[in-house]
């Protein structure tokens, strides 16, 4: 088949490329071919056609190319990722093929174009890479020998905002936890991964059914939407740790990467390694750019931030809601009173990363409350970062060549208020030790000056159709302008002297795209048309003609007006380039003026809502004093406040009450009022004392998972173990009815259990929230066990919510209350409770299991290793109670009930 | 023939809220003051359709118990004053005991409450109590689950009173009522946090905060606030705390105004005539300052009980409160350095953020989350207003006065002066152009000859010569005038005048102060002596002011080209002046336009 040499050239660009979709250039179109024609012409709904003859023809879609952010969106939404391919000269003068070549590979995770990209989110790539021996890569526990290797190096990059993160993990559940928690848009692994249990296992979790999901016409074509993950794959040798290690210290060039926290001769560092340098390596493959405003290596450190699980996220609703995903009623729309996007992506990542160093925290609040107790100079500073655009993202594409004029003027509007906001902060830049840093914020006054005298403030957003440059900048640029004016003017005079020469005095001079500029003559004056009029078209009632000194003068403003065309873009790239020089700068001033933001919006929020400065430090207890769940009190008047402790005597408390009752909000208000503690935030508190948590777990709801293929129960007793085995004295755990995806006998056993293995081994912070009143026995024996309940007033047939906790057991449910108060009908609540009394074989168990317990002792617990296991298998129940005997008490109470109903 | 009986209580109830209660304002009013008795540092008012169909009033403060909350609805039950000795010593500002008693007999009222004391792990103390009365009469009483404090709701008022219902105006007009007590009130407790919600929109939100100034930038925007000069004083048992506006910024109305004694909101003629007494001549005519001032006063000394609705005080010494207040407004005045009292060019008019206008009311009720003020001032650009504008602190503490603690450090006498300047030229025969340290001065040489020659006028009115009049003139005046001249005859023999009771209503003029010459005319006298009746405080400073201002606005001639010796020479009377930066009408003398502001005119800086 012989194809032409632009095909020809199209192939060869495929072959480099063939897991993508290549857009080709031509002309005004970027066209796609073959395959990728059909592919294309289904995803963006345009026409499929063809080019070519007989064996030579070749299916065909093109889009606009104005029209190519839009669609180009559309197609990364979905997952796929786009080549494309400019044509590198200016076809009128190619001599031949026109020369043509790979500008860049768009792939989810190397969006740049603002239209994509969701203003409040990064959007991250994270390359991941495997140490260590592993045959199966489902929940690995860190017993199981042979894996004690095992490693995973992580490396996060968001080439819009310039920062990039390492990692390594060492567990599998801990690798899953860091992708939930950045929510990166693309994943690479090293090709040997490709069919692995670990892939699939990451698919099955993180990527829904792309294509069949993306079909559904309310996606919206921002990414900010989805929480798919894609996965693609990347050749071994990148990962390669020469290799890798090579690229980094070439990239941001230094000898070592020591400076950044990463030893090359540590073993723990090496997965990281490999997993940033493939990333780098994929990043400039695909960009074909230097990227070198990506100029540092942020290393995540584990003692610097808390550890939080996917499922703690998820539970405490902290940036997502677990109703619909979006951002609604999350800690983080509450918080989230920034007038930045950066400042908006800042706030998120506080959020998504506690601090853990009570001086870290300190540093953060003391910050906070000079903005709290100062109004008017919170509120003076918001006037200014309103002004502010985002800069972080803008020097990216300053730096990746795709910034336009608004872009730059975007960026002299932050510079310009950087002064004010230095002045406002002159009072305060010595109260705490964060302002005085920020206050060392650049100024670049003279980039903000240039671009205030260079660029106009309404230029459009092509670059290379003039209209950028202001008056006055340039001479040269002027004199053209000038020379155009005139030349321009002098053509609107030419038509008063023609009129007088020829006395045609309907005579007019037009202009028109395809002619230029023309002598319109009527029909009926044509016989007084001068000899050197050359005629160019015929009308229907006149016709058009040209002369000489037109003509002249008309190319003069042509040749002017491309000359101009040409130097502006050739100052405006100067402009470009003096920015980008200042790129490092203009990162911290993103930096710093992001911090303000943040700290402002967290001082406002506190104020309006009447938080209080906890006091954190690193003794063992929580207290808070008229506490309210921050989200909640938002959309609840009338929220009730709640008073907690807990400490180390004092470490588990068993809550019991009447469903809707307030027990969940509870527990999770107090989870939510440590974390903020810990960003540095004040809380909603009439008194708070906060002992640093260095983990937060939750283990709340009936999430069905059955799209991951796993039954409520089976996450249930995942989320269980994941507890028990990482849980320190340190922690805090939020535990709400466990055992409520089973049977009632296996229930209350693993409650049970699973409180005494907490208070016992763990010894960790524990709220545990439980309808099996029989817990509440444990406190009897185990010392810093206390029981609380939710306050209920009963009245005759009502009762009353008093939403307090309050000191003490309960043994009642209020289940058939509840009932009665959902309407259902008299008849069956009747004969509940006749049933409830026949069955009260639960209160018997607790007796029997009380019996049990005093029987065997105590100190056995401490002795044995046991472990929960993770798949319920019932012959491998460790737990103290056999569960035949159970069995057999629970036959013989219900024998003796029968035969008490039989008797009635 | 009708017989006399007794009123049964339902219509006692009736009568007696008519007093108290004649709109949703007076309800707020008494609520939220029962809110502040009750040490609550939060409340929350909730209103429908300005309050005619819902009133919401919330707080966090003690709180009662079950039985208390069934009394405390019964008139002339309260839990503030227990003898009639304690009438003279009033430190709460509910007392009657009938403000409940009152709402609850013309509403349908409901109350829940909860107190904070006890064991709080008892379900007995945890529990609220919810009551529901109907015209004053209980028809509910149960538990209910609420945090300490009481929240009292107002169904609509005045169903059963439909006489009075008729009378009320519309939501925007009661609406704005409503409005003006929410912010007096926010004023003086800048520890609570008020919110004022209006059919869902937040209209008012103003957190609770150490800062005065900031609670007042909370509260009527961020512009006004940087406007304001503080005020501490401490004299005897009296202290006034606040702020006013510096003397260039002035409004048209006293909408601006809050004047509270012992926290509570009132007006007073004395305290109003001392603040403008304070401020001289710096003020425009007509135009009136922002005030926010707090007296404190031993209770002894005041009689609170003077009207239904306590907005009505006596004093027991006025002198003394009118001095203080005086000495209090003169001082703020004179401590801030003299350059801050020129407006600078850039100065804008600062509007009152809470103006109601029935035609636009509904528009500007809706708030954005964000906005702390009711209507956003028209946007000043913050970037022309220099941050000297704003008092600072600092400065304060400098001139020996703790703004924190308003006691007065040292007291000090600061003159103001007139900074050192060189005459540039005159343009168009009305300004002169100088050149000083800190920029351009431009002066009104109209207004600079008014206060040369209005302060020489009263250097020379001591030694006041007399100058007969060619014909003695009759003065008829009316009752007022003529008791008033009785009573201040020796202050207008002191300036000069030859005064001479001559029948009824009527004094003869005989001789006149030689000053006021040829511009002396009858109806110039009765003019002084009409102002004067106009003032409850009389002094001699004050008709001399008035004769002084009076005098050289007479004697004003029509612009004249200066040399530049001359400009100096009269440059150099103003310096010696007392006040050089207004002429006795208030208007300025001089304005100027700092190097800073010029240079950001001319884009030489960015």
């Amino acid at each position: 088949m012989q194809l032409t040499p632009a095909m020809q050239q199209y192939m060869k660009v495929k072959q480099e490329y063939p897991d993508t979709i290549v857009l080709f250039r031509m002309g005004d179109f970027y066209e796609t071919f073959y395959e990728d024609a059909k592919t294309a012409a289904r995803e963006l709904n345009i026409v499929l056609t063809a080019r070519g003859k007989g064996e030579t023809r070749a299916p065909l879609a093109g889009i606009p190319f104005h029209s190519l952010d839009q669609y180009l969106g559309k197609l990364i939404k979905k997952g796929y990722k786009v080549t494309i391919v400019e044509q590198m000269e200016n076809p009128k003068f190619a001599k031949g093929l026109v020369k043509r070549d790979v500008v860049r590979v768009i792939t989810p995770g190397t969006v740049m174009e603002s239209n994509i990209l969701d203003q409040k989110s990064n959007n991250y790539i994270l390359a991941i890479n495997r140490q260590g021996e592993s045959a199966s890569c489902s929940s690995d526990t860190q017993d199981n020998p042979g894996k004690q290797n095992l490693r995973f190096g992580i490396a996060l990059a968001d080439i819009s905002t310039g920062e990039f993160l390492v990692a390594s993990v060492d567990s599998y559940d801990k690798l899953i936890n860091e992708i939930a928690r950045y929510e990166p848009k693309e994943c690479i692994l090293p090709i040997s991964l490709e069919d692995t249990e670990l892939l699939s296992q990451l698919r099955r979790r993180f990527t829904k059914n792309t294509r069949a999901a993306s079909d559904n016409s309310n996606y919206s074509t921002n990414l900010g939407d989805s929480s798919n993950v894609v996965f693609n794959s990347f050749d071994d040798r990148h990962f390669w740790k020469e290799a890798a290690y090579k690229l980094l210290l070439e990239h941001f060039s230094t000898a070592n990467l020591l400076g950044y926290g990463l030893d090359e001769q540590n073993q723990e560092h090496e997965s990281a390694i490999n997993a940033a340098g493939a990333l780098l390596s994929y990043l400039k493959f695909t960009q074909r750019t230097s990227l070198k405003y990506i100029n540092k290596i942020h290393v995540l450190n584990n003692q610097e931030y808390m550890l939080l699980d996917s499922a703690t996220q998820r539970n405490l609703e902290l940036a997502r809601n677990i109703r619909d995903n979006s951002i609604n009623s999350t800690l983080l729309e509450v918080l989230d009173k920034t007038l930045t996007s950066m400042g908006s992506r800042l706030l998120k990542s506080w959020l998504l990363k506690p601090l853990l160093k009570v001086g870290s925290i300190k540093a953060r609040q003391d910050a906070v409350e000079i903005f709290f107790k100062q109004s008017i100079l919170r509120d003076d500073i918001r006037d200014l970062l309103a002004k502010v655009s985002d800069i972080e993202r803008l020097i990216s594409r300053v730096n990746f060549g795709t910034a336009n004029a608004r872009d730059l003027v975007g960026i002299k509007n932050a510079l310009i208020i950087i002064p004010e906001i230095k002045r406002l902060l002159r009072e305060v830049k010595f109260a705490s030790y964060m302002l005085t840093e920020i206050y060392e914020i650049p100024e670049l006054a003279e980039i903000a000056q240039i671009i205030e005298t260079a660029i106009k403030e309404d230029a459009p957003i092509s670059t290379r159709e003039g209209n950028i440059i202001n008056q006055g900048f340039n001479p040269e640029l002027d004199k053209l302008k000038d020379v155009s004016r005139n030349s321009k003017q002098y053509i609107a005079q030419l038509e008063e002297r023609e009129k007088e020469k020829t006395g045609i005095r309907s005579l007019k001079i037009r202009f028109n795209n395809v002619f230029g500029y023309y002598i319109e003559v009527t029909k009926a004056n044509l016989h007084l048309v001068p000899k050197d009029y050359v005629r160019k078209q015929t009308q229907v009632n006149s016709e058009r003609f040209i002369t000489e000194e037109l003509k002249e003068h008309e190319n003069l403003i042509l040749g002017a007006e491309e000359k101009i065309c040409g130097l502006e873009y050739e100052l405006f790239t100067d402009i470009i380039n003096k920015i980008s020089f200042e790129t490092k700068s203009i990162q911290k001033i993103a930096e710093k003026l992001s911090l303000l933001d943040v700290l402002c919006s967290l001082a406002k929020v506190g104020a309006e809502n009447d938080y209080v400065k906890p006091i954190v430090d690193n003794e063992e207890r929580i207290i808070l004093h008229d506490s309210k769940h921050p989200v909640i009190e938002q959309i609840e008047k009338n929220f009730i406040a709640n008073d907690c402790v807990i400490d180390k005597n004092n470490r588990l408390q068993i809550i019991t009450g009447p469903n809707m009752s307030g027990k969940s909000s509870y527990m999770r208000q107090i989870a939510l009022i440590v974390l903020m503690a810990q960003i540095g935030s004040f809380v909603p508190a009439k008194k708070a004392e906060i002992g640093v948590v260095d983990r937060i777990f939750t283990r709340v709801g009936a999430y069905d998972d059955l799209t991951h293929g796993q039954s409520t129960f089976m996450v249930e007793m995942n989320e269980t173990a994941n507890i028990l085995n990482n849980a320190t004295e340190k922690s805090l755990v939020i535990l709400d009815e466990i055992g409520r995806g089973t049977s009632t006998f296996d229930g209350i056993s693993i409650a049970w259990a699973v409180a005494e293995y907490l208070h016992e081994h763990n010894k960790a912070k524990t709220l545990f929230a439980t309808h099996y009143h029989q817990l509440n026995k444990l406190a009897e024996h185990l010392p810093a066990i206390k029981n609380y309940n939710i306050a209920v007033l009963e009245k005759e047939n009502d009762i009353v919510f008093l939403r307090k906790i309050v000191a003490g057991g309960t043994d009642k449910s209020y289940g058939i209350h509840v009932a009665k108060l959902a309407g259902m009908p008299e008849t069956v609540i009747h004969r509940s409770k006749q049933i409830m009394e026949m069955l009260e074989v639960e209160d018997e168990i607790g007796d029997r299991l009380e019996e049990e317990l005093k029987e065997k002792k105590i100190p056995e617990l401490n002795n044995e290793k046991n472990k929960i296991e993770t798949k319920f298998d019932k012959e491998e129940t460790s737990n103290k109670f056999n569960r035949e005997e159970i069995n057999k008490i629970v036959d013989k109470i219900k024998k003796e009930k029968q035969k008490k109903l039989l008797e009635l | 023939m009708p017989k006399i009986q007794l009123l049964s209580d339902e219509i006692i109830n009736k009568i007696a809220a008519g007093e108290v209660i004649e709109r949703p304002a007076n309800v707020v009013k008494e609520l939220v003051e029962n809110a502040l008795d009750a040490d609550a540092n939060n409340i929350a008012v909730e209103l429908r359709e300005g309050g005619k169909s819902y009133i919401k009033v919330s707080d966090n403060g003690f709180g009662m118990d079950k039985e208390d909350a069934l009394l405390a609805i019964q008139r002339h039950a309260t839990s503030k004053i227990s003898n009639a000795d304690d009438l003279f010593s009033i430190n709460t500002l509910g007392f009657r005991g009938e403000a409940l008693a009152s709402i609850a007999a013309v509403s349908n009222l409901a109350l829940t409450t909860r107190t904070n004391s006890g064991d709080q792990s008892t379900i007995q103390n945890i529990q609220g109590t919810q009551l529901k009365t109907e015209v004053g009469k209980v028809t509910a009483v149960k538990e209910a689950a609420c945090n300490p404090g009481t929240t009292i709701e107002v169904f609509d008022l005045f169903y059963n009173t439909p006489a009075r219902k008729k009378y009320l105006k519309s939501i925007e007009h009661e609406l704005a009522a409503i409005v003006d007590i929410i912010i007096r009130y926010s004023l003086a407790n800048p520890q609570v946090s008020f919110k004022l919600i209006h059919n869902d929109n937040v209209l008012l939100s103003s957190p609770k905060t150490n800062d005065t100034l900031s609670n007042v930038a909370n509260i009527y925007g961020r512009d006004a606030a940087k406007q304001l000069l503080a005020v501490n004083y401490v004299r005897d048992e009296i202290e006034i705390m606040g702020f006013i506006s510096k003397p260039s910024f002035t409004k048209a109305d006293k909408s601006m105004q809050s004047i509270f004694v012992n926290k509570r909101f009132v007006k007073n003629k004395v305290i109003t005539d001392a603040l403008y007494s304070g401020y001289t001549t710096m003020l425009m005519e007509h135009r009136h300052p922002i005030a926010i001032l707090n007296i404190t006063i031993d209770p002894k000394k005041i009689d609170v009980n003077v009207h239904p609705t306590k907005s009505e005080i006596r004093v027991s010494k006025e002198t003394e409160l009118y001095e203080a207040v005086f000495e209090a407004v003169k001082l703020a005045l004179l401590t801030t350095f003299a350059a801050e009292l020129i407006p600078q060019i850039s100065d804008k008019d600062v509007k009152n953020p809470y103006d109601i206008k029935m035609e636009d009311a509904r528009r500007k009720y809706a708030l954005e989350s964000d906005k702390q003020t009711l209507l956003e001032s028209p946007s000043l650009d913050l970037s022309q207003i220099s941050a000297d504008e704003f008092v600072n602190a600092d400065k304060i503490k400098e001139n020996g006065v703790d703004i924190n603690t308003g006691i007065i450090i040292e007291p000090i006498r600061v003159e103001m002066k007139l900074p050192a300047m060189s005459v540039i030229g005159q343009m168009h025969r009305t300004y002169i152009l100088a050149e000083a340290d800190s920029g351009l001065l431009i002066l009104d040489q109209h207004a600079v000859e008014e206060r040369v020659n209005f302060e020489e006028f009263l250097k020379k009115s001591n030694k006041q010569i007399s100058q007969p009049l060619l014909k003695p003139d009759v003065l008829d005046l009316t009752l007022k005038e003529y008791l008033l001249l009785q009573e201040n005859l020796n202050l207008f023999l002191k300036l000069g005048f030859n005064l001479e009771e001559f029948g009824n209503n009527t004094f003869v003029v005989r001789s006149v102060p030689i000053l006021l010459g040829k511009i002396y005319t009858k109806e110039f006298l009765k003019d002084v002596i009409n102002e004067a009746t106009n003032a409850t405080k009389l002094t001699d400073e004050f008709i001399e002011h008035k004769i002084a201002t009076k005098a050289c606005r007479a004697s004003i001639k029509a612009g004249d080209s200066l040399t530049l010796p001359q400009m100096s020479e009269l440059l150099k009377r103003l310096a010696g002046c007392e006040n050089p930066f207004n002429c006795p009408h208030g208007r300025p003398t001089i304005i100027n336009m700092t190097l800073y502001e010029l240079e950001k005119k001319f884009k030489r800086v960015v």
